[in-house]
């Protein structure tokens, strides 16, 4: 009971700021850029091919990728700017047990990660299936993919969400947070695939792939497992580091 | 009735010693006064005291509880330390988030809202505010739960007259009600105004802890045409002796009838022998030499600003 109401407190938190309107703007705006490739992109030959088959309309609007990149920055931002406006303070005075108030912070985040991976997924496909009369194809991808989609965009926006949270917690420093979530979606992954060959199939753009169907390197529940690894760590290492830490 | 207890707290930040083995208790039904220069170690001893920071050694409880051990803190211990607010957040929402965080029922915002004079200015971005008006925004979320005890860190910084009379009469109210109220501040006026007992830091160390009425009847003002030499032969009897005028002494450690015998049986005049009345302002330079150790004096800087021009 007590934690639901620290859960409730930090998506007030969320909610009474400017920060997810703007993401929600990014968010319109890139569904915006789908919707314009589709009306004015074409392949090297000039045709549509692209957008000619279910499974290049899925890839097209597979934004779990996407999704978990841009709320491991929303995570981030959001937690280290707790650390900033010393908004931690009344936080841990209210939860001195420190744990309960990150885990309850997490859990918001990831909430309005998931969200906003959700909306994002939704808006794409509304653009692309609301672009498509204008080309000579229709929409031509299965609701049962369309869900997929969906859900894959939502898992990865919470898991990103969840990996943003973690650095926050670690690093505190705003612009050093986000720096580090740059850091670990866009240039660890390429170095973990040169160092092991195999780690290709276990990085989150082909993990995200797989969640949403467009890909199959993994099983699916496995891309699930690992998906949630890429957050759990971040996560465990900011309760940790939160524990014995002066709040200064 | 909750008593907080600081026993043998030591902090140190690398080789720097922040506060150093310091022990006091603050008594329900009183304000106690937190004293000390700018750096002292009192905001570090209230945030160990409300388990923000931790300490190297020692221990402090409210109640005879760690402040973490407490089962529902906002209820039992407000708290006002540095600015903590988003800027782009209103201040009801602030406070809301407060409340839901603690269980409080959201009416209660209101109510205090109304209290500290916000209601209007409620729904604005508290980055907007003024400073003063933050440190009503900061009251407001320390009486939330409405907790017996109170610990604000310099909470007159910004108000204005009014303002300050209010959040006296407020702390008194407290005070007089059974809690327990730790006020540090620098504005000494005010502390006069306000605390029953002060307690006094300097370099992390306690040097003194009382009640203030107490406190002030513990230097002899004494007047003599004969300064210089009953300085002289007061320091040898054991006075610790500071001369304050041309014919004024205030002399510690040495009792009223000590001082005027010893006068008499070196046959020096006294025109003058009481205790000492001065400004809490007086007696906290006194207890803390200079003051802020780590400024230079204030006629320093001008002077040194007036030779670079």
């Amino acid at each position: 009971m007590r934690w639901l109401r620290l859960v409730r407190a930090e998506l007030r938190k969320l909610t009474t700021t400017k920060l997810p309107w703007g993401f929600l703007a990014v968010l319109v705006v890139l569904a915006g850029l789908d919707g314009a490739v589709v009306i004015w992109g074409t392949d090297f030959d000039g045709s549509k091919t692209f957008i000619s088959t279910a499974e290049d309309q899925a890839s097209l609007m597979a934004f779990a990728a996407n999704a978990m990149i841009g709320t491991s920055l929303f995570g981030a931002i959001a937690v280290a700017r707790e650390y900033g406006h010393n908004t931690v303070v009344p936080t841990f005075l209210t939860s001195p047990r420190r744990y309960r108030a990150v885990l309850a912070q997490l859990t918001a985040v990831m909430l309005a990660g998931g969200l906003l991976g959700l909306i994002g997924e939704s808006l794409v496909i509304g653009a692309v299936a609301g672009t498509l009369p204008f080309t000579d194809y229709g929409f031509l991808v299965s609701a049962g993919v369309t869900a997929q989609l969906l859900l894959a965009s939502t898992c990865a926006g919470a898991v990103g969400a969840g990996l943003g949270a973690g650095i926050g917690t670690v690093i505190r420093n705003l612009g050093g947070a986000v720096t580090t979530a740059v850091v670990v979606l866009f240039i660890l992954p390429p170095l973990l695939v040169q160092l092991i060959n195999d780690a290709a199939s276990w990085i989150p753009d082909t993990l995200t792939r797989v969640v949403a169907g467009v890909d199959d390197q993994v099983g699916v529940p496995a891309a699930l497992a690992v998906l949630a690894g890429w957050a759990i760590v971040p996560a465990l290492l900011g309760l940790l580091a939160v524990q014995r830490r002066d709040v200064v | 009735m909750h008593q907080l207890t600081i026993q043998n707290v030591t902090k140190r930040y690398g080789k720097h010693t922040v506060v150093d083995d310091l022990s006091f208790t603050v008594e329900p039904g009183k304000v106690t006064g937190f004293l000390g220069p700018n750096g002292a170690g009192k905001s570090t001893t209230m945030k160990i005291l409300l388990d923000l920071a931790a300490a190297d050694h020692g221990r402090t409880t409210i109640g005879g509880t760690r402040y973490r051990e407490l089962r529902d803190p906002t209820r039992v211990v407000g708290v006002l330390l540095e600015h903590a607010y988003h800027p782009g957040r209103s201040g009801r929402n602030h406070l809301r988030i407060l409340a839901d965080a603690s269980g409080v029922p959201a009416a209660r915002v209101d109510d205090l809202l109304d209290l500290v004079g916000l209601a209007e200015a409620a729904d604005r971005h508290a980055g907007a505010y003024s400073l003063g008006m933050r440190q009503r925004l900061g009251l407001a979320a320390a009486l939330l739960g409405d907790p017996p005890v109170l610990v604000l860190d310099e909470p007159g910084n910004g108000l204005d007259p009014k303002g300050l009379r209010d959040l006296r009469d407020l702390l008194r109210a407290r005070a007089t009600a059974g809690g327990t109220v730790f006020v540090s501040s620098h504005l000494l006026a005010e502390i006069e105004h306000l605390a029953d007992e002060v307690v006094v830091v300097n370099r992390g160390r306690l040097v003194t802890h009382g009640a203030l009425s107490d406190l002030r009847g513990t230097a002899i003002s004494v007047r003599t045409p004969s300064a210089d030499r009953l300085a002289h032969i007061l320091r040898q009897t054991g006075g610790t002796v500071r001369q304050t005028g041309a014919d004024s002494l205030l002399v510690t450690d040495l009792a009223t009838n000590v001082i005027g015998d010893t006068a008499c049986a070196e046959q020096i005049a006294i025109h003058g022998l009481a205790p000492q009345t001065g400004s809490l302002e007086d007696l906290f330079m006194q207890w803390t030499g200079n003051g802020d150790h780590h400024q230079p004096p204030v006629t320093d800087m001008i002077q040194k600003e007036v030779a670079v021009r």
